[in-house]
């Protein structure tokens, strides 16, 4: 069991906080389109989807990695992109079963790698500033 | 340079002839932030002070600020609407309104801070701006759709994160009530800037963008955004299932401010006139819908006022609800079926439902309320004992007298805003958070943290005591006015702040820092809170430049008066003499002159605006 993100979409209440704390985070900047954790509200329906890595146990984007660039870190008990060895050939966005949009594992044109959550090395930001517990960082032990 | 914080780029839209152009924001941020600071610059540049909101020389200015599209807590997608107001009374004059949501992020990720439109469209169009690009497109195919169907329209064609503003029939038939909406609730509502939309022939604005906003400096930033979120007024134990039917009303608010009583969501309830299954939310006012029966009908006439676009307030707080305009009339008989032309009803869903369609439409009598509720007595001759409208055309707002706002004392420091500003003022960062302390059991803080809190803040606990009467009343006026001067422009929701007090601190104590500190990690332009609140100031002044400009008098600012002559719910009365000594002292205070109520030309000066006080000056206003 790896250690992941959870959303739970009745609990989202929608302000996408998470987005703008990865990006902030992550790349100094806000900015949704940055952002490792995605969350689409739809207003008119009243509903809500979240895209976050879900820490695969068969992780299809690990072994479509032809650098071997997708490893588990030890500490957070997560698999993560090491981007120095990252050559941004796609191969893992396009095999993430759950990349739908690619709001999972997406190129960062900026850095020339593709990135996906990495739970924050263990403390993971969406999930420090989401004030209803709809994110929650479940720890492998 | 690279700039953090702001985009960097104002756009320009000339409805008229077509054209677009660009010009740098930063001409204006240094000296007035964003939001309502730079659109008050704008517009005492650029509209002509005899025009009328509906003339194409009007502009409608729709500017964001530093924090928008960024992670600080409910700064997100809120933003400024202003230009001349047809709602205002008796005349249509200069105002802001404001809007939560996405829209005003999304601008930024788009590319521009802001954009000022002038003009009229020959047919109707609307914007269309994609990354750095912008576009007047043909509107004809949406012209007459309601707001909803508009946005689904615009999503269709643009993607589902393309975000919308836009008026539905109200703002296309020039409905002074009219409303800039956007999503399923967020809404610019005072003013009535959906008619000025209407008058341009403008539908819509949809953006979509894929840029950020840089942050100079965002590990400081970061540990702001949560330190502002706990700080603020969250209750320290929030239910359990709050999060189910609570939504935030707009990007980035991570605080839990807005209870389960003000913010619903409902899912698939179906009409009682369209039998159509409505999915929308009810928030702040427009909960008073759901008193109207069956309920699902009062819900479906709070649906078909987003959808039509029409400002809640004006209907719930003025003609029916809180305001009681129409029940009152009716039930003394001064306002008849036969002035209506129609069965009244007044408890009835589907009756509120007919009337906002009237309204929409200018049918029947809707064409006279569609003037909103002063002018509708005007039109009728009759009803004017019964309006709920305090002054310049704005219904009841924590006043102190129709609904549960603040109570005597405090509505004096209500009444002196009101006094002075272009619509209601919006007072709850003083009137509401204190009258919670000192009027309802199990208040966040003591009367003597309250009194502690008043001499840190105003400089005398006189300013919040309940024992107190009219001393010391016009400092913690100033001191809110300049504050939500600074939380408009930056912007902030100002239901949060300033953070005056806190639930969770040790002392009671908020921290009013918090602006100043977000503004300049978030900008890297370190200002502190003297400092921002001296820019709120000069942004104070230059709106009332404008409304001097327009004709504004201290005899305009005593029309509050006979509002708050009338007793309170505890049958206090505004004492008339005591009041006109208070409004000299604010004049004094704040460097205006007590006959005219105009700011000295000094005064405009210290705050660096020169070149307003030559202009009033050459309009012979010394």
């Amino acid at each position: 069991m790896r250690s992941r993100i959870t959303f739970n979409s009745e609990r989202c209440i929608w302000c996408r906080s998470c987005e703008l704390m990865c990006s902030l985070h992550h790349e100094g900047e806000c900015s949704p389109s940055l952002a490792r954790i995605r969350v689409f509200p739809d207003l008119f329906e009243a509903e809500v989807e979240g895209y976050v890595c879900r820490q695969c146990e068969e992780p299809e984007c690990l072994h479509a990695c032809p650098m071997g660039a997708i490893r588990m870190n030890p500490e957070t008990r997560s698999y993560v992109i090491s981007e120095d060895q990252c050559t941004a050939c796609g191969l893992c966005a396009e095999a993430c079963p759950h990349n739908v949009g690619n709001n999972v594992i997406f190129f960062n044109p900026a850095r020339n790698v593709y990135v996906k959550c990495d739970l924050c090395s263990g403390n993971p930001q969406c999930v420090a500033i989401c004030p209803t517990e709809a994110l929650k960082l479940v720890v492998s032990r | 340079m690279k700039i953090h914080g702001w985009i960097g780029k104002i756009l320009w839209v000339n409805l008229t002839d077509g054209k677009l152009t660009e010009s740098d924001t930063t001409k204006y941020a240094r000296n007035f932030i964003g939001g309502r600071g730079i659109a008050a610059r704008v517009a005492w540049d650029e509209i002509p002070p005899e025009a009328d909101a509906f003339d194409p020389e009007n502009r409608l200015i729709i500017m964001t600020g530093p924090l928008n599209g960024t992670s600080a807590p409910t700064s997100g997608g809120r933003v400024t609407f202003a230009g001349i107001a047809p709602q205002a009374y008796p005349k249509p004059h200069y105002t802001r309104s404001n809007m939560g949501g996405y829209w005003g992020a999304e601008l930024k990720y788009a590319g521009y801070d802001g954009l000022i439109i002038e003009g009229k469209s020959c047919s109707p169009v609307y914007l269309w701006i994609k990354d750095g690009e912008a576009e007047i497109k043909d509107g004809q195919e949406i012209w007459g759709l309601d707001t909803f169907a508009t946005q689904k329209r615009l999503m269709k064609q643009y993607g589902k994160t393309a975000q919308s503003i836009c008026i539905g029939p109200a703002g296309e038939n020039l409905v002074r009530i009219a409303t800039v909406q956007s999503g399923i609730e967020n809404a610019a509502g005072q003013g009535g800037f959906g008619a000025v939309m209407g008058s341009k022939n403008l539908k819509a604005v949809a953006v979509r963008g894929s840029g950020g906003v840089p942050i100079a400096r965002p590990e400081e930033f970061k540990e702001l955004c949560k330190y502002a979120s706990s700080v603020a007024h969250p209750p320290k134990e929030p239910p359990r299932d709050h999060a189910l039917t609570h939504k935030a009303c707009g990007m980035s608010c991570s605080t839990l401010e807005c209870g389960a009583g003000h913010a619903r969501i409902f899912k698939k309830v179906k009409g009682k006139v369209h039998p159509i299954l409505y999915t929308g939310a009810v928030q702040c006012a427009s909960p008073a819908y759901l008193r109207f029966r069956p309920w699902e009908a009062g819900f479906e006439a709070a649906q078909l006022a987003n959808r039509y676009g029409i400002n809640h307030w004006e209907i719930v707080l003025g003609l029916t609800g809180t305001g009681r305009w129409l029940d009152l009339c009716y039930k003394e008989g001064i306002i008849t079926e036969k002035d209506l032309a129609m069965n009244v009803d007044l408890d009835s869903g589907k009756f509120w439902c007919e009337i906002l369609r009237k309204i929409a439409y200018k049918d029947g009598i809707g064409k006279i309320f569609a003037e909103g509720v002063p002018r509708a007595a005007d039109i009728l001759g009759k009803g004017k004992e019964h309006l709920p409208h305090v002054a310049h055309g704005y219904e009841t707002h924590w006043d102190g007298h129709l609904f549960g706002g603040p109570r005597y004392p405090y509505w004096i420091v209500a009444a002196l805003q009101w006094a002075m500003d272009s619509r209601d003022p919006l007072i709850h960062c003083y009137a509401e958070e204190i009258t919670y302390w000192t009027s309802r059991p199990g208040s966040p803080v003591s009367i003597e943290q309250l009194k502690a809190i008043g001499k840190r803040l105003y400089g005398s606990e006189l300013a919040v005591d309940p024992e107190s009467n009219y001393e010391y009343k016009a400092q913690p006026t100033i001191w809110h006015q300049n504050r939500l001067a600074v939380d408009d422009s930056v912007p902030v929701c100002e239901e949060i702040f300033p953070t005056i007090y806190s639930r969770t601190s040790s002392d009671g104590f908020g921290d009013t820092s918090l602006e100043s500190k977000l503004f300049s990690a978030a900008t890297g332009v370190d200002m502190t809170e003297e400092e921002l609140d001296k820019v709120g100031d000069r942004i104070y002044n230059l709106e009332r430049a404008i409304m001097v400009r327009e004709g504004r008098t201290r005899r305009v600012d005593e029309t509050v008066i006979p509002y708050f002559e009338k007793p309170d719910r505890a049958g206090i009365r505004l004492d008339v003499t005591k009041f006109r000594a208070l409004m000299d002292e604010f004049y004094n205070i704040r460097g205006w002159d007590p006959a005219t109520g105009w700011p000295k030309r000094e005064k405009l000066v210290e705050l660096g605006l020169k070149d307003v006080a030559d202009e009033l000056a050459r309009m012979k206003h010394w």
